[in-house]
């Protein structure tokens, strides 16, 4: 079956006085319908750059994609115009950001930012708009919708904000969300009920959502495939059981050891020395090097590529071959 | 909310009873008098004068006068004029339409030039056409008003002979719409020009800084078109502060416009003030300095309220 989306060798690029720097280079993957992939890695790795990136809301100048292809039903969406591309937004393909508190426009009532979104891409009516957007607001579990929906975003809390959020990226049944880091911002409690809605709309809808976040926690939780990423490049991508169980590239294990464990009586939270490299100086070869403890002298001169073992991809030159 | 708006009405009484105290004082404290008139009469006895002045209430410390004023004032009578003994009133009524259709013409045509321009240069910030625009923007707000109207008689009523140089209305007598919008023209960019400046400048900052937030995204993830997100989402959220810029200019318009005024020979307020302040004839300053107070007061007060209806996140408690 042909996935629902497919990015091939996506590269997208910050303009320098120097030239362009590779803000995410040569990231491919596919979803599935139905299927939630996550996204993950530290601040800065390009994470959310590829997500902007597939609904081309990036900010050019200076960023632009260089490079690649997105695929969504058959056709490239790098390749449609302003219009075609404008009937893909919130309709086929909706975003949810990370910051509930200045995501919603605070000079207009939620109610009107949702049936914005309906009137766009559905040929209803006024009334019609609105009642689908009180329906949509139940089904997120936000109390009392008629009420609501005349409140401003200011009146809500972050995480009913969220909500709103949600019913509007989900208000004309979109086939794909796109989550950038949902939860980041929201208290932990908070963050579980959102997650728990996500996955309950997932059932519900039958949509796709990509996940973005650096929370291992919620990938496990929420994800069956994971696309682990670091300084622009994909390190490791395969079935979450699978990265879990046996992450293969020693930042996904370095990451993995990370997260303390309840288990087990730890005096110290293990860390992975180093920083991320920065955009404009990164190492030659292999970008993780640096900071990696098996590093061997090809990884400073050559990048690996991503090596195929059955159904995870690593790219490390820990596997060739 | 009608609470707010009693408690800024009280303010706005108590200000305007600053205005009139602060006018009065500086301007029977400033030197000259409007007896001067009468002193360079040289029949004029000294007994003459001591009388004109004690009729005129010009003998009392300046306190009395103007609680004198005041008294008047507040029973409905503004005095009468010192050189044509007219009733203040008449001679200000007469004058506020001409000021009124200058001070407007200049408002609206400065916020319909810069709110466009200003938008169009924070699009494409730190282009060649943004860099263009802006230096425009601080020369044209940094002309003074009655150099800019000099430059453009000499340029488009010397030079070009196309416009008249001063008036109101034309030789002939006739007041129709046409003679009295060719005189209108080069008084109002006179005034509107520097506040064109302004306008883009602070529309395009407010822009921005608008531009990039987290909303504006949502708006384009929607597949809102691009002039929606940029008029509906962005600019609708940079009204605030280009009312509370208006506001704060809006004195200052009305005060440039008593240069531009004189410069074109405009028969409205501001000719009349710089007459009467020449002449110290002090109850048609007041006259003056009373409405346009109360112009300038009436605004802002209408600016506060329009506040809460343009951003509900403000409340008035």
């Amino acid at each position: 079956m042909e996935p629902l989306l497919e990015v091939k060798g996506l590269t997208t690029s910050i303009k320098t006085k120097q030239g362009y720097n590779n803000a995410v280079e040569d990231v491919s993957f596919a979803i599935d319908r139905g299927e939630i992939l996550s996204i993950v890695g530290e601040s800065g790795c390009g994470k959310s750059l590829t997500a902007h990136s597939i609904l081309r809301l990036i900010t050019s100048p200076p960023v632009y994609i260089t490079k690649g292809e997105i695929f969504y039903e058959g056709r490239d969406l790098l390749k449609l115009n302003k219009h075609e591309m404008r009937n893909i937004r919130g309709n086929k393909i909706s975003m949810i950001f990370q910051e509930p508190m200045t995501s919603l426009n605070p000079v207009y009532t939620v109610g009107k930012q949702i049936t914005e979104a309906i009137l766009l891409h559905q040929n209803v009516n006024k009334k019609e708009a609105k009642l689908k957007a009180i329906d949509m607001l139940k089904t997120v579990g936000i109390p009392s919708p008629e009420q609501r929906m005349n409140e401003f975003p200011h009146q809500l809390s972050g995480g009913m904000r969220q909500r709103v959020m949600i019913s509007m990226a989900l208000s004309c049944q979109p086939e794909l969300l796109i989550a950038d880091e949902p939860t980041t911002a929201l208290d932990v409690t908070i963050q579980a009920q959102i997650l728990l809605e996500l996955k309950k709309l997932r059932k519900q809808f039958n949509t796709s959502i990509i996940l973005i976040t650096h929370d291992l926690g919620v990938v496990a939780d929420m994800a069956q495939n994971v696309l682990v990423m670091y300084a622009g490049r994909v390190i490791e991508y395969g079935s979450v059981k699978e990265i879990f169980s046996m992450p293969m590239h020693p930042y996904t294990s370095g990451l993995l050891h990370s997260i303390p464990r309840l288990d087990q009586n730890v005096n110290k939270l293990h860390v992975i020395d180093g920083v991320v490299p920065d955009i404009g100086e990164m190492p030659k070869g292999c970008r993780f090097w640096p900071r990696c403890g098996k590093a061997m002298s090809i990884c400073q001169e050559k990048q690996p590529e991503l090596f195929e073992l059955q159904e995870h991809k690593v790219r490390c030159w820990l596997y060739k071959g | 909310m009608s609470n707010y708006i009693i408690r800024r009405t009280a303010l706005a009484i108590i200000t305007f009873f600053g205005i009139t105290m602060l006018v009065y004082f500086m301007s029977t404290l400033a030197p000259g008098s409007p007896l001067d008139a009468l002193l360079a009469d040289p029949g004029m006895t000294k007994e003459e004068v001591v009388r004109r002045s004690a009729e005129l209430g010009l003998d009392k410390p300046v306190y009395i006068q103007y609680f004198k004023w005041l008294n008047e004032l507040l029973h409905g009578n503004m005095g009468y004029s010192y050189t044509s003994y007219r009733p203040v009133v008449d001679v200000v009524t007469e004058r506020i339409a001409a000021t009124l259709v200058l001070t407007v013409s200049a408002i609206v045509l400065s916020y319909i030039i810069g709110i466009p321009l200003g938008i169009i240069s924070s699009l494409k910030p730190y282009s060649i056409l943004d860099y263009i625009m802006s230096t425009l923007a601080f020369i044209m707000s940094g002309v003074p008003g009655f150099f800019l109207g000099m430059m453009l008689i000499y340029i488009f009523s010397v030079k070009l002979k196309i416009l008249p140089f001063g008036g109101m209305y034309d030789a002939s007598g006739a007041t129709d719409l046409l003679v009295l919008i060719k005189h209108l023209v080069l008084p109002t960019f006179a005034i509107a020009i520097p506040e064109i400046g302004k306008v883009m400048r602070h529309v395009r900052s407010n822009m921005l800084e608008v531009l990039t937030e987290d909303y504006v995204k949502t708006a384009r993830a929607k597949g809102v078109k691009e002039w929606g997100v940029i008029i509906i989402h962005a600019f609708r959220n940079t009204l605030i502060p280009i009312i509370t810029i208006f506001s704060g200019s809006f004195p200052f318009m009305i005060g440039g416009s008593v240069v531009v005024e004189r410069v074109f020979g405009w028969p409205g307020l501001g000719t009349l003030m710089i007459n009467s302040i020449t002449s110290r004839d002090y109850p048609i300053i007041m006259g003056i300095s009373v409405i346009v107070a109360i112009v300038v007061l009436a605004t802002n007060l209408l600016v506060d309220i329009l506040y809460a209806y343009l951003d509900p996140r403000i409340t008035y408690n």
